[in-house]
């Protein structure tokens, strides 16, 4: 950890410059339709960066990881629900039982390469939304209400004020930033890398792919139920058609996708643009039937058409270096 | 025993539907290695053009599936020209969010210009039961399933018999050594998607039978679709086609005999064991 921040001085640097800036942001512009946008940005900043464990570094492109997602926004809500558990706490227990699934549907799943694992995830998460629609215990179809009334802010995560979200979730994002970062020049990654660019030739050097690649899937599903738990107590309502849809998925596999794979602010820089044009799209069109997902749709074709390296690979040098050859693309696919 | 057999007809019919979709994913896989989210926009964007032509022209759906295949088949082409081509160049990620963008797109632009409510085709020519005394066939469920075979018979046969066919599967076979016999792969990939397109467009003619049209509709089959793409075997189109049917029975069966609400989980749990035991498929040879 200390070797990472010493070999890494000027990134680190920059991370609290940035810090900085994000802290001082939102007393700049006081608007409270900013300050949802930029908590909205965390969220998906985290969850980009969790599916980047796996999809981005690793090649193994999951497309179901709504329901990591949304196993962890359950989590918070029935433990502050039914045994009034701190969603301080509750977040942890969703991140062990997240890491715990992935673990048990990982080593049939990851045998499995290419659509075929794309399809399976896909498969699963659509079957996880279905049992918790079905599962009366947890709400059914009609989800969970979080909020309750008289709990204190601070120890129930919940705040009227938007800003106070804003900062919990940066304080949440920076954590996992900086273990992504400093997991970023590990062996552990390296290896990952490695098996992104040829399983096959990644166990002949010695590298045991199942085991990497279980360890990817655990971390990266521990990592997207955390973002999922977080956008629980900001809505203080969860259902199964708002968490678990194959959209959700996708919109996983895009934050990151956008802002550039394999890449460790690709995911935030991808999270800031997406989720920037999909809530101003909302606000200002969304009255008109579907054209605001229109526009987000067109949009997206258009920057994944011209910009295939993702939003990263525009920053030129300074960014490039943390791009490392060949890890932007995925050739998992 | 009714219930059995039931169970079984709403299973092929629901199939056969499945069966085109697959078809049409399966060739765009095997061709060009997409996998392609906007097949079930292609079903629902022909449901609307049979809904529409049948309300201006009278035409019955029977006498529309041509002209939808045909027009299906021009917007596929260009789909391909205006995204599909410029994708191909990028890697295998962005191709597969840009066709669920295009479907995102699609949905939406129907959404808006059609509205979201529910229609269905107020009369068809052929409707009413035939009763065989232990269970009822619908007759307006019938014609789907006979397109859907009809259609599948067609496309066995452009596949296998006709030059263009042959070159389409050359290429899905070995693109490289396809384009030194000279076929030319942008041509065939357009061509190809182009047939996925119109194969998607017959099942939507087909399915505004019975179903009902609605800017959504194309999600209910796109899953089913790829699942039993992956059954029946990588790039083998009759496999797809068989797996779709045998997905249409499974769905009807669980939804018989389990509860519905694990319809799901019971396709899931089936098709992750084909998947671990024989990764290449059903008929997915070796």
């Amino acid at each position: 950890m200390l070797k990472t921040i010493r070999a890494n001085r000027k990134w680190f640097i920059g991370l609290l410059i940035g810090i900085v800036v994000a802290v001082m942001f939102p007393q700049i512009v006081q608007i409270r339709f900013v300050w949802n946008l930029l908590s909205l940005i965390l969220i998906w900043s985290i969850v980009g960066m969790g599916w980047n464990v796996i999809g981005g570094y690793c090649g193994q492109v999951s497309n179901g990881h709504s329901m990591f997602y949304g196993i962890g926004a359950y989590t918070v809500a029935l433990a502050a629900h039914y045994w009034k558990i701190s969603p301080w706490i509750a977040i942890w227990i969703g991140v062990l039982i997240s890491a715990g699934l992935a673990f048990l549907i990982g080593k049939p799943l990851l045998r499995l390469r290419g659509h075929v694992f794309a399809i399976s995830t896909m498969a699963i998460a659509e079957c996880c939304r279905y049992i918790f629609i079905n599962w009366k215990w947890a709400g059914g179809a009609t989800g969970v209400y979080i909020y309750s009334k008289n709990a204190n802010p601070w120890l129930s995560m919940q705040f009227k004020n938007p800003l106070y979200y804003y900062y919990v979730f940066l304080g949440f994002t920076v954590l996992v930033l900086v273990v992504i970062k400093v997991l970023d020049k590990s062996k552990f990654f390296y290896y990952l890398r490695t098996i992104k660019g040829n399983e096959t030739a990644a166990e002949s050097v010695g590298i045991n792919a199942a085991k990497y690649k279980i360890r990817a899937y655990m971390l990266s599903a521990a990592i997207v139920s955390l973002g999922g738990s977080l956008y629980a107590q900001f809505l203080l309502y969860i259902d199964p058609s708002t968490l678990m849809t194959l959209n959700i998925s996708m919109m996983i596999v895009l934050t990151a996708v956008m802002g550039g794979v394999g890449t460790v602010m690709g995911p935030i820089l991808g999270a800031i643009v997406l989720t920037t044009i999909s809530e101003y799209s909302r606000v200002y069109l969304g009255k008109f039937g579907g054209l605001d997902m229109i526009l987000y749709g067109v949009l997206v074709i258009l920057i994944v058409l011209f910009v295939p390296g993702g939003i990263v690979s525009l920053f030129g040098k300074k960014f490039a270096s943390l791009k490392r050859k060949g890890s932007s693309e995925v050739t998992g696919g | 025993m009714s219930m059995f057999m039931q169970a079984l007809f709403e299973g092929i019919i629901n199939g056969s539907t499945l069966a085109l979709i697959a078809m049409g994913i399966s060739l765009v896989w095997g061709v060009m290695g997409i996998l392609s989210f906007s097949q079930g926009e292609f079903l629902m964007i022909a449901m609307f053009f049979t809904f529409y032509v049948n309300r201006f022209f009278g035409l019955d759906p029977i006498f529309i599936l041509p002209f939808a295949m045909a027009f299906m088949y021009v917007f596929g082409f260009f789909i391909y020209k205006l995204i599909i081509a410029k994708a191909l160049k990028g890697p295998v990620l962005s191709q597969r969010l840009i066709t669920f963008a295009l479907s995102m797109v699609l949905v939406n632009l129907a959404l808006l210009i059609f509205g979201g409510e529910f229609r269905t085709i107020p009369k068809v020519m052929i409707s009413g039961s035939i009763d065989l005394g232990f269970m009822t066939l619908a007759k307006q469920k019938i014609v789907p399933f006979v397109i859907s075979v009809c259609v599948a018979g067609f496309m066995f046969w452009f596949l296998n018999k006709t030059k263009t066919g042959k070159a389409i599967r050359a290429t899905s076979m070995n693109k490289t050594a396809a384009g030194l016999v000279g076929i030319n792969s942008d041509k065939t990939f357009a061509m190809a998607f182009g047939l996925s397109a119109a194969i998607a467009g017959a099942a939507g003619c087909a399915l505004t039978y019975f179903y009902y049209i609605y800017p959504n509709v194309g999600g209910n089959f796109q899953l089913f679709g790829f699942i039993a793409v992956v059954m029946g075997g990588f790039g083998s189109i009759p496999g797809a086609f068989f797996a779709g049917l045998i997905m249409g029975l499974a769905d009807a069966y669980t939804g018989v005999y389990m509860n519905t609400a694990f319809k799901y989980v019971g396709i899931c749990v089936v098709f992750l064991l084909i998947v671990q035991f024989k990764p290449k498929g059903l008929f997915g040879g070796k």
